[in-house]
């Protein structure tokens, strides 16, 4: 019989810890009650966007959709509508940043930082909620009303949170060799 | 930032601003309206003619009435009577039902989409 061992790489450490920390900020933010419902700063982003711009896009999508999963099994929201809320959300944003890493291949005279990359991704986020909430929970057009205002609320805390990863990026260095 | 970081920012406002531009216009009057029973489409009528309808629904006659741009169930012969309490509707976009009789009116101005505005 042959035995597979599964190794956890370097790799496989820091997508772990990153989560963990994502998972952290995201389960104390759903502690908070917001004043708007839908808005939400959106931290746990920060994390995605730190090992996106130290690590690699892989990594990063590893992290968001860990941290989805687990943040709603220890929330509880685990398969309600507002898990498939974030779940689409990350989708959305994951699918921006994969989209913003590409532009930045391509085109590195119009390199996008971690404001921009933040900025597409928070917009992504609340309009891959947006298209679940329409298309499948609430299909009635008085929902499209609330767009602009979630969306504007998205751009402020987009900026906000890429402002907050570069600088953590900024101090964190580039990542230590393994040895 | 850079200067793609600044592109980024820019298509972002003018994406949000286009939509505040599309999704929050002022709603519209509207100028006419369809009537449906049981979800199927029974007729639809000017808001600019006056004149009171008689439609034959599940369960007896709801009565609409139509006078000045505006249109309202005056009569249903149901229990809660919650399209009669609709009241007058006059936007474009603007709905209202009688679920037991299976009898709801919508209104549709000029402008065409149906996002204009909303009531229940």
């Amino acid at each position: 019989m042959t035995q597979t061992q599964l190794i956890a790489d370097r790799e496989d450490r820091l997508v772990a810890g990153f989560a963990t920390l994502a998972i952290v900020i995201h389960v104390i933010e759903a502690g908070f009650p917001s004043p708007i419902p839908g808005v939400k700063p959106g931290l746990a982003n920060v994390i995605t966007l730190i090992v996106l711009l130290r690590h690699s896009l892989r990594m990063a999508i590893w992290v968001a959709a860990l941290r989805v999963l687990v943040g709603s099994l220890l929330v509880g929201s685990f398969m309600t509508p507002g898990f498939w809320l974030s779940a689409s959300g990350a989708l959305g944003s994951l699918l921006a940043l994969s989209l913003g890493s590409g532009w930045n291949r391509l085109l590195p005279s119009l390199r996008l930082s971690a404001v921009g990359l933040s900025v597409l991704s928070a917009l992504a986020h609340m309009g891959g909620q947006f298209f679940v909430a329409y298309e499948v929970f609430v299909p009635h057009p008085g929902l499209l009303r609330l767009m602009p205002p979630l969306l504007t609320a998205a751009l402020v805390f987009g900026v906000a949170t890429g402002l907050v990863a570069a600088g953590i990026v900024r101090r964190l260095g580039p990542p230590v060799p393994s040895t | 930032m850079t200067r793609g970081d600044a592109l980024a920012l820019a298509v972002a406002a003018a994406i949000v601003g286009a939509l505040y531009a599309h999704l929050w216009q002022p709603s519209v009057a509207a100028s006419r309206f369809d009537v449906s029973v049981g979800g199927k489409p029974v007729g639809h009528y000017s808001m600019m003619v006056d004149r009171t309808l008689q439609i034959q629904g599940r369960m007896g006659v709801s009565t609409l009435k139509v006078e000045n741009g505006r249109v309202r169930f005056l009569d249903s012969p149901c229990r809660n009577k919650i399209c009669v309490h609709s009241g007058w509707l006059g936007h474009s976009g603007d709905a209202a039902a009688c679920l037991p009789n299976r009898v709801s009116i919508s209104l549709s101005g000029d402008a065409g989409s149906g996002l204009d505005a909303v009531s229940f």
